[in-house]
């Protein structure tokens, strides 16, 4: 079991929830969420549609405020602040650019209420349209741009009056895929350079994975799992994280030891030990990508498996073994060098390894 | 600060009607008379202005006694001596004796002294007839009210409502009274049958005759003799039993708070100007040796003028409307 | 190793014993939006909500001003002649409501799903009726088919005066009403469903009652509740044609204006309320039916030329054009005429208002300030109200409120709207009394009795901004008056011209919402026409109304010019 990551005793958190619950009649939202987030860290909320990670960005934001719990931001208690005296710049998917507004406009749109003058606002906009890569479009309409372009003015105008904290409500999700791509890696780039304590809410895991310095994996109204992207990817805390981050072989089986499980046939053994009785019934999660066909070491649960379905798909081979006399079916992610080395097909009969480190064991009761 | 608000603009709004010294003045004139007689009565008393309140006789009368809790109106000026009458009865108005009273006819005026009303001048029912499409129809011009029974004028005649119509309501007072009334109801009953269609205001049958719309049209004598000065193909008949007739006149609402004004319109009202005025459009005005006869109305109209009790036609104008809607009105439509 | 190994240690925080709900602060803008809301709210609830109690209150009171129970009601049903009316209303209505809603459904046919010639002429022309009071097709009529008219004999005998003439004039006035609807349910039909039936292989008839008409049913539904309860509100024809044949919108008119008789009337105005209030239930209900209806995957329909169906609805469309055409250019012939039908030479004699009733030119002026004012004030407020409506945060009771009061004038009949005006401001009571008899009553009582329609534009063109701008706006410390002003305003200005050229055009050519409350000072154009046609001077009425018609069509051209070249430059940002 893999701890969870967990601010070090001493470290101030940035922003920290506590006991957050927001009700909507009485559909509970949000429950008793708890959350401390590092100065300068990229936090992503992740989770299916219906999770609550937008309903706790909007009370962050104070669009939407919980109904009960406290949030501070920098010491100060903004639990119940309207939304203009709190200290955040958003992105929407939707841009939500001023549309009858030239760019430099849309990006200097906060700095005139905030009384600067005329040449620090030419300055600061030039500055900002700069560091997006977008000097030279200052004078055009948001609609002579393309939604990339769109969606880095949103960006530098979200920024302009230098907030502490950066909210980020699914800023990609209206791009294609592409532009999805290079925008994450330049999103994640300025966020480094300028320190910035982000928060980003997404559905997608990839664009989590990527960009965030820790994830806040959510199903209804609960966080399930706190961790780095390689800990929730690694060590999913729950089958619901295990099945919603990549993709997981769900075996059911039975324990017969604490380290072994007999699963519709197959014997499968794992290397962390458990304390429940024999004859529990257990799931294991496997992810198709750990299965082996070659080297396979003496710690791997080795079996003799037969070939199905074999799915091309550009990179890999998605397919499905059957473990021979047995009754269980797995997907494996067989390699382009793997299938053609040892010339596999449909109907061929391998040696497949399942190793044992790679077994995530969850109890079903 | 609403409530302030509201006080200066009431207080402007008092303000600008005090120093103009604007009379409320309800009228059932028509409108093509009153602008000559604001014009001759604002050059004689230029430090006052009347604001007309101007519709129908009956649609005055009414409008008059429904505002009786709060009225609005300060005179009026040119309406049924009937139904002044009837507002006579409710206390409405003032009694005054405008300069050079006495010289107006006797019968033109209210009997007490000081009077309650003065007369203007006298409006007496006439039938406007097309000879065009009389021509083509073949229809005989009629030369009585009996003559309108006959079933050659079927759909072809249009009357004043006259409870809504002062003209309306002078006709059907006068064939009670000439008739009798179980006489009376028996002719309109018959009449009914003929009347293509009952019009809001006294002047539109005259009008619709001009047009050829119908070709008898109940009006009076000022419209008749207009429209035939037009130059509709009309010929202006005074039927020969008798015209129905009531006295335009003035009186002073009780409540005014405009007096002085007020009183300066009823002395111009029987000034020999003012009739002078009246005589344009009427036969018999109230200041005799004033009067001349109308240029196209053939025949006397004061010698035809029926026996009319005024204080019978006002005492009974609810009860007739009342019984003349139940007969006529509403349930009657052509089939 | 289970899922309950989720046991962090800071999970287990100090849970307080009773959560503490946390109440936002409100902040400025909150605040001002919340209050300028009110304002806007109370401005509805005395424009309409206290004129139409005023008038329940009046419907239950005696003739010394007491409560008396039912017994006005209990008077209205024992005169046969009133009672009469209400059958006279019902049956003319169901009978114009059937011939409007087919006609405008064959029209709409023809524009959206046909590839007949000159599509946009014929739309353009559809609407023509907009731009007069209603009082027009009822004079053009009586010149048409009246005893003098020169297409007399097409009435076979019949008389134009009564039920055939009122129900050509309603049926012409409603009509474009009845065809915006149908237009949009045609417009709204999914292309891939055709397709379907066509692969089918089902008969053009068997597809028009399995797919057109199931798809227009809730435009064909709406539109004869719209045009039934416009038939049945409507005073002007009736007024001018009706003849003998009464109707309870010109009766209210008679209790009212020819007898005084308040209490009568306002027992009328609220009968008259009843099939308005149905209808505007039934219209919320289709309305939330359609929009759950429209599929955003639809395939717009395209149609196809075919020589025989494009010809067939060129002759239909054709002919209800040139109906339409007909009466406007009648009444302009029968203004012209020196004496009709005796002296046909053209000249202005019947535009000489001043020597006639209805208060001469000077009406024709009042109006067109009355409907200037109307516009600019009117869109101020509706807008306004949409806006705060939509965009202040929380208070969910007050905004509920004001989409109640916003769209109740829906309801509400103009003539029963006037006439509750006549109770609630005439009273000396009334702090706002001073505003009787002056140009500002017809202003109010015009926005109020517009407001809905236009509310409801600018609440779409509100809809269809991005709801995250003031979001952003408030994030970035912006008061939310500076946004709407740099950013929703100009972005909905075409929404906003709209709304203003819809309330200019209704202000001037409306006749049920101001006959009760205009006085000597403030006669109106579209009043003048009445009293004209009241007093005989049918000519004259004929030419006023075309004088209203020209100068509608003179601010819609105006408008159009306006929306082409200055919004063109204006608002660049809307092309690439």
């Amino acid at each position: 079991m893999t701890e969870p990551s967990k601010l070090a005793d001493g470290d101030t958190p940035y922003l920290k929830i506590r006991n957050v619950t927001k009700r909507f009649d009485n559909f509970v939202a949000l429950q008793d969420i708890n959350l401390d987030i590092k100065r300068g860290e990229f936090i992503s909320f992740l989770g299916p549609s219906g999770c609550g990670k937008t309903t706790l960005l909007r009370a962050i934001s104070g669009l939407d405020v919980q109904t009960t719990g406290s949030i501070e931001q920098d010491g100060r208690d903004i639990s119940n602040l309207p939304v203009n005296q709190r200290d955040f710049g958003i992105v929407f998917q939707s841009y939500a650019l001023f549309p009858n507004l030239k760019i430099k406009d849309n990006v200097g749109y906060g700095l005139v209420s905030a009384g600067k003058s005329r040449e620090e606002i030419r300055t600061r906009v030039a500055e900002l349209l700069t560091m997006v890569g977008l000097a030279d479009q200052a004078e055009k309409y948001p609609s002579q741009l393309s939604g990339g372009q769109q969606q880095r003015v949103s960006l530098a105008r979200a920024l302009a009056l230098s907030p502490g904290l950066l909210l980020l409500d699914e800023p990609l999700s209206a791009l294609d895929a592409r532009v999805r791509a290079r925008l994450r890696g330049e999103i994640r780039e300025l966020q480094q350079r300028l320190g910035i304590t982000t928060v980003m809410v997404t559905h997608d895991q990839e664009e989590a994975l990527t960009m965030s310095d820790r994830i806040v994996v959510m199903s209804k109204g609960k966080i399930e799992q706190i961790g780095s992207p390689d800990d929730v990817y690694r060590a999913p805390a729950s089958p619901f994280v295990a099945d919603f981050i990549g993709r997981m072989n769900f075996i059911p089986g039975t324990l017969v030891s604490g380290t072994s499980a007999d699963c519709k046939g197959a014997v499968l053994s794992f290397s962390t030990a458990l304390t429940y009785a024999q004859g529990t019934p257990i799931t294991i999660c496997l992810r198709p990508e750990d299965i082996v066909v070659r080297d396979i070491a003496s710690s791997s649960n080795a079996v003799d498996v037969e070939v199905g379905v074999m799915e091309f798909m550009g990179n890999h081979f998605a397919t499905t073994l059957h473990v021979s006399g047995t009754h269980l079916n797995v997907s494996a992610d067989l390699s382009m060098n793997d299938v053609r080395d040892l010339s596999i097909k449909p109907g061929s009969k391998v040696k497949a390894g399942l190793p044992a480190d790679r077994l995530r064991v969850f109890s079903t009761t | 600060m609403i409530r302030r608000a509201i006080g200066i603009a009431l207080v402007a709004f008092s303000a600008t009607a005090a120093h103009s010294q604007e009379l409320n003045v309800y009228t059932a004139l028509e409108a093509d008379q009153v602008k000559a007689y604001q014009a001759a009565f604002e050059k004689a008393n230029p430090s006052v202005k009347i604001r007309w309140v101007r519709d129908s006789t009956g649609v005055v009368t009414a409008k008059l006694l429904a505002e009786k809790a709060n009225p609005q109106a300060d005179v009026v000026f040119g309406l049924a001596a009937t139904s002044l009458m009837l507002l006579d009865k409710e206390g409405m108005l003032q009694a005054y004796a405008p300069a050079g009273l006495d010289k107006i006819k006797p019968t033109m005026r209210d009997p007490a002294n000081p009077p309650k009303w003065v007369g203007m001048d006298i409006w007496a029912s006439a039938i406007c007839f097309n000879t065009v499409e009389a021509g083509k129809k073949k229809i005989a011009a009629p030369q009585s009210w009996a003559d309108l029974l006959k079933p050659e004028y079927k759909g072809q005649v249009a009357m004043p409502n006259p409870a809504s119509s002062g003209t309306g309501y002078l006709m059907v007072s006068g064939w009670l009274q000439m008739m009798g009334e179980e006489k009376g109801w028996k002719f309109m009953d018959g009449l009914h049958q003929n009347i293509a269609a009952y019009s809001h205001s006294g002047s539109k049958p005259c009008r619709q005759a001009a047009a050829g719309e119908y070709a008898v049209g109940f009006s009076f004598e000022y419209r008749a003799n207009k429209t035939k000065k037009d130059g509709a193909p009309i010929e202006a008949i005074l039927p020969s039993e008798g015209l129905g007739w009531d006295m335009e006149a003035a009186a002073i609402m009780a409540t005014t708070k405009h007096a002085a004004a007020a009183k300066k319109l009823l002395d111009w009202s029987v000034t020999p100007e003012a009739n002078k005025l009246y005589a344009q459009n009427f036969a018999i005005v109230a200041l005799p040796g004033v009067q001349e006869k109308l240029t196209h109305i053939s025949g006397d109209v004061e010698k035809l003028l029926a026996k009319n009790d005024f204080v019978w036609a006002a005492a009974n104008r609810e009860r007739i409307l009342a019984e003349w809607i139940k007969r006529y009105d509403g349930k009657s439509e052509k089939k | 190793m289970s899922t309950a190994a989720l046991q962090e240690p800071w999970a287990k925080s100090d849970n307080p014993a009773a959560p503490i709900p946390v109440h936002q602060k409100m902040s400025r803008d909150d605040l001002i939006m919340r209050i300028a809301l009110c304002v806007l709210a109370a401005w509805l609830v005395i424009a309409v909500l206290l004129p139409l109690g005023a008038l329940l209150i009046k419907s239950f009171e005696g003739p010394d001003g007491g409560f008396v129970g039912v017994s006005n009601f209990a008077l209205f049903f024992a005169n046969p002649s009133l009672t009469q009316s209400i059958s006279n209303s019902l049956s003319i209505a169901i009978v114009s409501t059937v011939i409007c809603v087919l006609l405008s459904f064959v029209f709409a046919y023809g524009l959206m799903r046909t590839c007949m010639p000159g599509r946009g002429i014929f739309k353009l022309i559809s609407q023509v009726p907009l731009l007069a009071p209603s009082l027009l097709p009822a004079i053009s009529l009586v010149y048409l088919f009246g005893n003098q008219g020169f297409a007399k004999s097409m009435m076979l005998g019949q008389s134009i005066y009564g039920p055939i003439g009122i129900g050509i004039g309603e049926v012409f006035w409603t009509f474009p009403h009845a065809l915006i609807i149908m237009i949009t349910a045609l417009s709204t039909s999914d292309a891939r469903l055709y397709e379907a039936a066509s692969a089918l292989k089902a008969s053009a008839w068997r597809t028009f009652w399995t797919v057109t008409i199931p798809g227009a049913r809730y435009g064909l539904i709406s539109a004869t509740f719209v045009v039934f309860t416009l038939v049945v509100t409507d005073f002007g024809v009736p007024k001018v044609i009706g003849g003998q044949f009464n109707v309870l919108a010109t009766d209210i008119y008679k209790q009212v204006i020819g007898q005084q008789n308040f209490r009568m009337g306002a027992v009328v105005g609220l009968l008259l309320l009843l099939p308005a209030v149905f209808s505007f239930a039934v219209d919320q209900w289709v309305q939330r039916k359609q929009s759950a209806a429209m599929s955003s995957r639809a395939v717009a329909y395209e149609p196809k030329p075919d020589a025989f169906v494009d010809t067939a609805f060129l002759v239909i469309c054709g002919l209800i054009a040139a109906a339409i055409l007909t009466v406007i250019f009648t009444a302009l012939f029968a203004s012209l005429a020196t004496l009709w039908p005796y002296n046909l030479t053209p000249s202005f004699k019947n535009y000489d208002f001043d020597n006639m009733d209805g208060g001469g030119w000077q009406s024709f002026f009042n109006s067109l300030r009355m409907a200037g004012f109307t516009a600019v004030f009117g869109t101020a407020i509706i807008f306004s109200g949409a806006y705060l409506m939509e965009k202040t945060k929380g208070f969910g009771a007050g905004r509920f409120v004001f989409q109640f009061l916003a769209l109740l004038p829906l309801a509400v009949p103009g003539i029963v709207l006037g006439l509750g005006y006549i109770f609630f401001f005439n009273s000396p009571a009334n702090p706002f009394n001073f505003i009787y008899g002056t140009t500002t009553i017809l202003v109010v009582c015009s926005i109020a009795h517009f407001y809905s329609v236009a509310h409801l534009t600018a609440v779409t063109a509100l809809k269809q901004i991005d709801q995250e701008i003031e979001t952003v706006s408030s994030s970035l410390r912006v008061p939310f008056y500076r946004t709407f002003f740099l950013v929703t305003l100009p972005v909905s200005l075409p929404a906003v011209l709209d709304i203003a050229m819809y309330l200019f055009v209704n202000a001037l050519t409306t006749v049920s919402a101001v006959v009760f409350i205009y006085s000597p000072q403030t006669t109106l154009a579209s009043i003048a026409v009445l009293n004209m046609d009241d007093a005989g001077d049918v000519a004259p009425a004929a030419a006023m109304a075309m004088t209203i018609f020209f100068a509608a069509t003179a601010v819609r051209v105006v408008y159009t010019g306006l929306v082409r070249g200055v919004l063109g430059r204006t608002q660049a940002w809307r092309h690439r």
